[in-house]
């Protein structure tokens, strides 16, 4: 019975939390925090990437270099080819997932920090050949005139960040439904098994190769359309965006997020994307500023965000609980 | 000289006091003066460049330019549009010499801050990053950066204030085939960055312009400090010129000193960017003879006189992008002046339809319509300098 | 274009900064085999050696040797007190203390460059003057760094192996919780190992610094050949960290010289990737901190 109404609860909160999502740009004004909003959802769905790949234990430092896999081949694919935004977005996505695979086979057997420096290196190799292959990334400079997103049935271009936001909305909903899904699957229990043992995950009658492949290319399918959706929004694409500094920064959404929850990396994103923008004024010192509460997280809310607001939730939830002399009106709550 | 600064400051402190109070005067005892009856308003100006990291002192150059321009004109009255009199504001904002934190900023200042005008960004990444929001926005952009995308007929709110090599190389290297004509061959040792490409294209054909044969091209990733095998490599081809191109001042010490070592014997030659002091602090007596291309005589008076205020006033050495920031501040401020108008299309009619402008350093003019299609391009006299004896010394001023 | 005089420059240069290589990795590498910890602030160390060492020389007049040597003991006690205040916290949750060690490179570079600046400085070289044959030149102040790296790693080799402190550390490098068993005063024994490891990262700056330059941002660069050279001889090998750097360097050189300079920075990630896919431990495949 409580199973059930915390059901409703969570379902309620969930539509509520879209309807709040799909009416930002009314109430916005200016594009300027649009495009903040823009931006956070993109870094989302990139964290929410990142998240499948560490449920299974790995640490990937690469994800900005897959996201670069898909910024790339979806400009390219728009501006040489010319195909239609949706079919470069997905043909993004599936490019980065086949290098995924390809590398994938090999580089998942590493463990812990030596997967954390394979990744570490990757990021980097990336990032040099995309300032060196010229023809196809335009070098230092990169590449100009990325044109903004269009869709089938829907007239001319997306070039509102308005208009972009619910496309990135939608792109971040439909990732996060079928994330959430398949983290209630059979497959999410065999990825927390993985992270948990390995042995253990064997002995149950699990692949952990094959499940880490798995989680693999589905993260780095998300980050190649994130990288995609990034280049079609600012329209303006150059190695400078795809450093091993930005794959930190996605692992730091779901850190400071919390990585034990769907919740934690959109949290992380919301968090994290504006947080330049506050720190503003504090130019001297902002990047002194940045690693002091990085340290100090790591210290203190190591769990990140979301597992210290469960732990307060689940407090006052108990605190509440607990029969108190007046009567318990708690519990009239919880009956159906 | 220490002595000099201080009376200099100390007059200037006594003379600001004194506008301060001829200002107090003029609002508190004349109220009802000519004066009055117009309307007063701040006229917000935006800035993006890096404001932290390596590029810093690049960017808080251009700031200080911008801002002591803005100072002048504030301190002159404003800038009067019919009854409204504009004082101006700048708002600076850091873009982390990266693309999407400059277009974000360039969003900032035009939805949240309404600016019509931008000054920077200083790298060519965040040039083209701001690119889509300033032109749709009708946005002026007066920048720096060094690529040759920046530029373009598809982007009329788009000007450079600071000069390229593809403007400066030609007379440059002209000048310096003439002094040294018994050079034959040249090297050039490039970072391989925005900028370093770029400038290698420019160089390479100017050099072979005046009868120069590059014979070794190499490039290096920045954030490289041993030098010496790829100077090595160079040597094998035994240069009589080896040009630093793009490199950084400290890079170019660092090289000038390494290669001295391992036994070059010819002359360098800088033709990008500015920095010298730098270098000459770093490679000491391996920087004699180096040819540099120079955006200003540091002894001329007015010049010294301007690198000084800016001195006292942030406390580190101005560099050569702040001077055309100030004196582009300074065009552009006349410009609204002259045309009465603070409304950007007039505005860029204005500097398209500009003949000269007579700066600080000399004159001024817009070109560029064969390189980029379109006369956006600022064209600024510059000096040829060569180190002698450990100092500065201009060997040639060339006007446009 | 390959003469027998390309090969003594390629050898002699590379061994320059395959010196500077190994400097820099032993430390990483120790505070590796010690602490489990991959010490992303480790080039903030060295850009810190390399800065007290110009200020003593350049300011207070000290002569450049006692200049590094003090450099190194204060270096090695503030990388103590950070051990203590930062990592010891932290202790046994791996991923924290990598996300801890990023935070403190970024904030360590960010206070530097609000102290000094982002510009460039140099540090006047002890000695000068260059060694010049028909065949080869060799920069004195090169020499110098090697001959002085030869008596660092000499010392630290007694150190690890003849003395008290080397025995704790080899021990916990071993097996933490045994060491604790035998009575070995474990959280001074990270605390020591980390100071060690900073120690040798700031003569690596101090004794670079002379040749290059000197910027708040030069340990980027610094600490990702370190991870080259360590990924390369193992992580945690302290012979594999003095194997690994001399190679690095000489192969860098040899590639810098006969492809050019990008090419040689394409070789450091390919042999780093090779190396882990083939061997995720290392050339030596012995990792005997």
């Amino acid at each position: 019975m409580r199973a059930r109404s915390s059901r409703y609860a969570l379902a309620i909160v969930i539509v509520a939390a879209v309807v709040g999502a799909w009416l930002v740009p009314s109430f916005v004004h200016g594009n300027f925090w649009l495009h903040i909003f823009d931006m956070m959802l993109i870094n989302a769905v990139l964290a929410l990437g990142l998240n499948i790949i560490l449920k299974t234990g790995q640490v990937s430092l690469a994800h900005a270099g897959f996201m670069a896999i898909g910024a790339y081949a979806s400009a390219q694919l728009t501006l040489k080819l010319a195909l239609p935004f949706l079919a470069a977005f997905l043909l993004s996505g599936i490019l980065a997932a086949a290098v995924a695979l390809l590398l994938g086979r090999v580089i998942l057997r590493l463990k812990g920090v030596y997967f954390i420096l394979f990744t570490f290196a990757l990021n980097e190799f990336i990032f040099l050949v995309s300032k060196d292959a010229v023809a196809l990334t335009g070098g230092n400079t990169g590449l100009v005139g990325i044109k903004a997103p269009t869709l089938p049935f829907v007239a001319g271009s997306l070039q509102t960040k308005a208009q972009f936001y619910y496309l990135a909305l939608a792109v971040f909903l439909l990732a996060l439904a079928f994330l959430a899904a398949l983290y209630r699957s059979p497959f999410g229990r065999a990825m927390d098994a993985v992270r948990e043992s390995e042995q253990l995950a064997e002995a149950t009658g699990y692949d952990p190769m094959r499940v880490k492949l798995i989680a693999f290319v589905i993260g780095s399918f998300l980050a190649g359309l994130g990288g995609s959706l990034s280049a079609h929004f600012l329209r303006y694409i150059a190695p400078f965006n795809f450093t091993f500094w930005e794959s930190v920064n996605f692992l730091l959404m779901n850190i400071i997020g919390g990585s034990f929850s769907l919740a934690g990396p959109i949290i992380g994103a919301l968090i994290l994307t504006p947080l330049p923008e506050f720190l503003r004024d504090y130019l001297l010192w902002q990047q002194f500023l940045y690693g002091l509460i990085l340290m100090l997280f790591m210290r203190f809310l190591p769990d990140g965000v979301t597992s210290a607001i469960g732990m307060s939730v689940r407090a006052v939830v108990d605190w509440v609980r607990t029969p108190r002399r007046k009567g318990a009106p708690v519990a009239a709550e919880t009956q159906p | 000289m220490s002595c000099l600064g201080g009376l200099r400051a100390k007059l200037g402190s006594a003379w600001k006091a004194g506008v301060a109070l001829a200002a107090l005067v003029v609002v508190a005892g004349a109220p009802n003066a000519t004066y009055a009856q117009g309307k007063k308003a701040e006229l917000k100006v935006g800035f993006i460049a890096a404001l932290s990291g390596p590029g810093m002192s690049w960017g808080m150059g251009m700031l200080g330019g911008l801002e002591l321009a803005a100072e002048d004109v504030n301190k002159a009255g404003g800038v009067v549009v019919g009854d409204t009199t504009y004082t101006i504001k700048v708002i600076a904002y850091d873009d982390k010499y990266a693309g999407p934190p400059a277009a974000q900023a360039a969003q900032r200042l035009v939805s949240q801050d309404e600016v019509k005008v931008i000054f920077g960004p200083l790298g060519s990444v965040s040039m083209l990053a701001i690119a889509d929001t300033t032109e749709s926005n009708k946005v002026l952009v007066l920048s720096n950066s060094y690529t040759m995308k920046a530029l373009s007929k598809d982007k009329p709110y788009t000007f450079r204030l600071t000069p390229t090599t593809a403007e400066n190389s030609d007379p440059m290297v002209a000048f310096i085939a003439k002094d040294l004509p018994d050079a034959k061959t040249v090297a050039i040792i490039s970072p391989n960055d925005e900028s370093g490409k770029e400038v290698q294209s420019h160089s390479e054909p100017a050099y072979q312009k005046y009868g120069l044969k590059v014979i070794s091209k190499e490039f290096y990733e920045r954030g490289t400090q041993d030098f010496v095998p790829v100077l090595t490599r160079i040597m094998a081809q035994n240069p009589a010129i080896l040009d630093l191109d793009g490199s950084t001042p400290v890079d170019s010490g660092v090289i000038m000193k390494q290669a001295r070592q391992i036994g070059f014997k010819g002359k360098f030659v800088k033709v990008g960017g500015p920095g010298v002091a730098d270098s000459i602090k770093i490679a000491g007596p391996a920087a004699e003879d180096l040819y540099y291309y120079s955006p200003w005589n540091p002894e001329e008076p007015k010049t010294k006189a301007l690198t000084d205020r800016f001195e006292a006033k942030y406390k580190i050495p101005m560099n050569g992008l702040g001077i055309f920031f100030y004196e582009g501040a300074h065009m552009l401020f006349a410009t609204m002046k002259q045309t009465k108008s603070v409304d950007t299309d007039v505005l860029r009619k204005a500097l398209e339809s500009q003949k000269e402008y007579m700066g600080l350093q000399g004159r001024y003019v817009w070109g560029g319509a064969k390189a980029y299609g379109i006369n956006h391009q600022w064209i600024a006299p510059f000096f040829v300098g060569q180190v002698r004896k450990g100092a500065e010394v201009m060997r040639t001023k060339i006007e446009p | 274009m390959i003469t027998t005089s390309t090969i003594a420059q390629i050898l002699v240069n590379g061994l320059t900064s395959g010196a500077f290589y190994v400097l820099m990795a032993l430390g990483f590498t120790l505070i590796f085999g010690i602490l489990r910890l991959v010490n992303f602030a480790h080039g903030e160390f060295y850009m810190l050696g390399a800065f007290v060492v110009y200020h003593l020389t350049t300011q207070l007049g000290l002569d450049y040797f006692s200049a590094v040597a003090l450099s190194a003991l204060v270096i090695g006690l503030a990388g103590m007190m950070v051990e203590k205040t930062v990592f010891a916290p932290l202790r046994g949750r791996e991923l924290s203390m990598l996300m801890s060690a990023l935070g403190l490179q970024i904030a360590i570079q960010g206070v530097m460059a609000v102290v000094e600046g982002v510009d460039g400085f140099s540090i006047p070289s002890p000695v000068s003057g260059v060694y010049r044959s028909s065949w080869l030149a060799f920069p004195y102040e090169r020499l110098l760094v090697v001959g002085l790296t030869i008596v660092v790693l000499a010392g630290f080799y007694l150190l690890i192996k003849h003395s008290t402190l080397g025995k704790s550390l080899r021990a916990v490098a071993q097996d933490g919780e045994a060491a604790l068993m035998q009575g070995i005063p474990v959280n001074r024994v990270y605390a020591i190992a980390f100071g060690l490891g900073a120690a040798l990262a700031a003569i690596a700056g101090g004794l670079i610094a002379p040749i290059f330059s000197l910027h708040v941002y030069m340990g980027q660069a610094a600490l990702l050949k370190a991870f080259i050279v360590v990924i390369l001889g193992g992580l945690g090998s302290i012979p594999g960290a003095v194997v690994g750097g001399l190679l690095l360097g000489v192969a860098e050189s040899a590639f810098a010289t006969l492809f050019g300079g990008l090419t040689a920075e394409m070789l450091g990630f390919l042999l780093i990737m090779g190396v882990l896919l083939w061997k995720p431990t290392g050339i030596l495949a012995r990792a005997d901190g």
